[in-house]
């Protein structure tokens, strides 16, 4: 995959200049050790695998896949909560990969994350107050009498529960909590790590449609994480696809789900059922077979082979094809930076078929 | 789809399984919860009936009751019977109950993890279940899990059958569990969220193994989920749940495409879609679901509510016939929803 993101992964249609965050060809892998008391390494799990990907100035570009695709440890990789491998990350010309621990902690005051659990995510012996202000703290700036009272006002909470404890509130209040703390120190950059996942469907549009508000307002970039294809055609610009900790496809976003070419992409997008019965009953479902593989040993050539279903339709040659030579990203459509790593990408639709 | 929504309240219970005026409370130190509250409805032979609704909706403690999964105390039953093939569940002995559940009446639950037992073998686990409700050899009931292990799609049965649940992935633990729950050939299926817990693409292995399941054994299967996406797909009838009681009911075709009830109205408009490009803003529904232990003065949706009235105050909406034989609604504003529903879909 690395040989096709020195041309490929970074390329986009989108606005010109400088993108506010840049991700080049990022790895981690982590050890797997064995022994009792020597402990020795015996292999690599290979979360992330070499991705890169560019975020313009208040664009949203999503990065979706399956349980264990990795995209939340590319999340954490970019913010160095976990540190990576290799790979660069810069963020509006700073490079972030470069910075020693001071550097860093200063950094964050421009890129933050909002957690998926608003249960375990704020601690539970602290109130919103206390919550909210430690960031200024940790951050070194003043925090004034109203500092709080407008923060809580931005993300829609009144100014009274402030001085609450997290288990007073709703899910929804928790994640509306949690945006709060991201937005605290003007970031130019936050990761939503499945943000809405665990909110009922009725929350889960408020929180949409704050997160939208506040891009919009205050010219937020967004990398959203998630595995919910609808909420994803609704809130981002482009969308990456993962699988084994590979990006597969990625285009903007009508793009992708009217327009998918990777077999993964349209098995995924297929085998999202939408909420209209006739339209239901007229659609064909791509069933995959069986489970994704181990990524600590993952298959060689194209990681999705052994579940694709166009595979089993190639001819002997080209199937020794993917099992040999692991495809680049190709362009399908340069102009609007829409690529495949599929060596016999196609278009199928499957939204709608 | 046969057409068994519309439930007589005092003849004789006609369906393969029926729920009736059923009440379900829990006492509490903040007061009584009432989980279900005067809920009805039925299923028959080869049909899917889906229960819809969001957390803390009571949803999942209607069908926990059926099996007899609510420990009373703290529950309590103010009233209400479930009657399989016109025999009354709840007033039968314990002993005969047992017998019944398990074998004609199963459940998959929402995490196959917590639900299987760690230390024992998957397939020790299975052959459990056929022995307890038929009076088979060890060998012979070993056999029938190997079998059922394969029906559901796992691959190498004879070796998964000896291994441990953590051994499992996610996907293959939940078919596990439909193995499990088909030892018996059960012929009432409650499916409590089975995909919740699943990627989407073993979602679509899964629901499809379900219908096919069905298909063969002319299953009734109870889905009860929050997912409207998959009840979409799979439902032949739906309840709509919101506060302890059924608020709409109908064929998904008429829940989906005419809503009579503010609430269901509330749903559908907040859900992004896939299949259509991007709308300009969802419409939330405003505030959050009541607490159970204090739900609002008559129309329990009422302070969520874009329709609301005086008229909505008074009393429970009792859910009444709105057009066509199978669907229902407890609205008052019933017309009104229908007419703003259709203006929304037009504007599009």
């Amino acid at each position: 995959m690395s040989q096709a993101s020195e041309q490929g992964g970074v390329g986009t249609a989108e606005p010109a200049g400088q993108p506010m965050l840049e991700v080049d060809n990022l790895v981690k892998h982590f050890p797997i050790r064995s022994g009792v008391f020597i402990k020795r390494t015996i292999g690599q799990v290979k979360a992330v695998d070499g991705i890169s990907l560019n975020v313009y100035k208040g664009q949203t570009v999503a990065l979706v896949g399956e349980s264990g695709c990795g995209k939340s440890t590319t999340a954490r990789a970019i913010l160095r909560l976990v540190e990576p491998t290799s790979g660069r990350v810069v963020l509006d010309g700073v490079d972030v990969s470069a910075l020693d621990k001071q550097q860093l902690r200063h950094a964050r005051r421009d890129m933050q994350i909002v957690f998926q659990d608003p249960y375990a995510s704020l601690n539970p012996r602290m109130t919103i107050r206390q919550i909210l202000s430690e960031k200024f703290q940790l951050l070194g700036s003043p925090v004034t009498r109203t500092t709080i009272s407008d923060l809580l006002d931005t993300v829609g909470l009144a100014e009274e529960y402030a001085d609450r404890y997290p288990h007073e509130f709703s899910g929804g209040q928790r994640q509306r909590i949690g945006i709060a703390r991201a937005i605290a120190m003007n970031p130019k950059f936050i990761v939503l790590d499945e943000p809405v996942s665990a909110l009922d469907v009725s929350i889960q549009a408020q929180v949409v449609n704050l997160l939208e508000d506040l891009q919009d307002e205050l010219g937020l970039t967004y990398l959203f994480i998630a595995h919910d294809l609808s909420v994803v055609r609704h809130i981002a610009d482009r969308v990456a696809v993962m699988y084994l900790g590979s990006v597969v496809e990625i285009a903007d976003r009508d793009d992708l789900f009217d327009r998918p070419h990777h077999p993964y992409t349209q098995a995924l997008i297929s085998a999202v059922p939408i909420p209209d019965p006739k339209l239901e009953r007229q659609r064909q479902r791509i069933v995959l077979r069986g489970d994704v593989p181990n990524p600590a040993n993952p298959p060689s050539g194209c990681r999705f082979r052994t579940r694709c279903w166009k595979f089993e339709q190639l001819s002997e040659s080209d199937q020794r094809r993917c099992i040999e030579e692991p495809p680049p990203l190709y362009d399908i459509d340069a102009g609007k930076g829409h690529q495949a790593s599929c060596h016999f990408a196609s278009l199928r639709e499957v939204v709608r078929a | 789809m046969t057409g068994a929504a519309d439930i007589d309240l005092e003849g004789p219970p006609s369906a393969l399984l029926e729920v009736r005026d059923l009440r379900v409370h829990f006492k509490t130190d903040y007061g009584v919860v009432k989980a279900v509250d005067g809920v009805s409805w039925s299923v028959n032979e080869g049909e899917t009936l889906a229960i819809v609704g969001e957390s803390g909706s009571g949803k999942s403690v209607s069908a926990m009751t059926i099996l007899g999964l609510v420990p009373s105390p703290p529950a309590t039953f103010p009233s209400g019977d479930v009657f399989l093939r016109g025999r009354s569940l709840l007033k039968m002995p314990e002993k005969q109950q047992r017998k019944l559940r398990g074998s004609q009446i199963a459940m998959i639950f929402q995490d196959p993890l917590t639900a299987l037992n760690p230390v024992f073998k998957v397939g020790d686990q299975i052959a459990e279940m056929v022995r307890v409700h038929q009076d088979v050899s060890k060998h012979v009931a070993k056999k029938r899990a190997l079998d059922l292990l394969g029906e559901v799609g796992i691959p190498n049965p004879a070796v998964r059958l000896n291994q441990y649940p953590h051994e499992f992935s996610g996907g293959m633990r939940q078919r596990a569990m439909i193995a499990m729950a088909l030892a018996n050939d059960p012929h009432v299926l409650l499916a409590d969220e089975p995909t919740t817990a699943l990627d989407v693409t073993v979602q679509a292995q899964i629901m499809a193994l379900l219908e096919k399941l069905q298909d063969d054994r002319n299953t009734a299967i109870v889905l009860i989920t929050h997912d409207l996406g998959v009840v979409a797909s799979y439902a032949d009838r739906i309840n709509v749940m919101y506060a302890g009681r059924i608020v709409e009911s109908g064929t998904a075709d008429e829940i989906f495409y005419s809503p009579r009830h503010a609430y269901t109205y509330g749903l559908l408009s907040s859900l992004p879609r896939m299949d259509q490009q991007r709308q300009q803003r969802l419409q939330p529904i405003k505030g959050i679901p009541p607490s159970l232990a204090r739900v609002p003065q008559g129309c329990p949706f009422h302070p969520r509510c874009t329709f609301a009235t005086e008229a909505c105050l008074p009393e429970v909406p009792s859910l009444v016939s709105v057009d066509g034989e199978t669907h229902r609604a407890a609205c008052v504003h019933s017309d009104r929803v229908a007419m703003a529903f259709e203006d929304r879909v037009g504007a599009k």
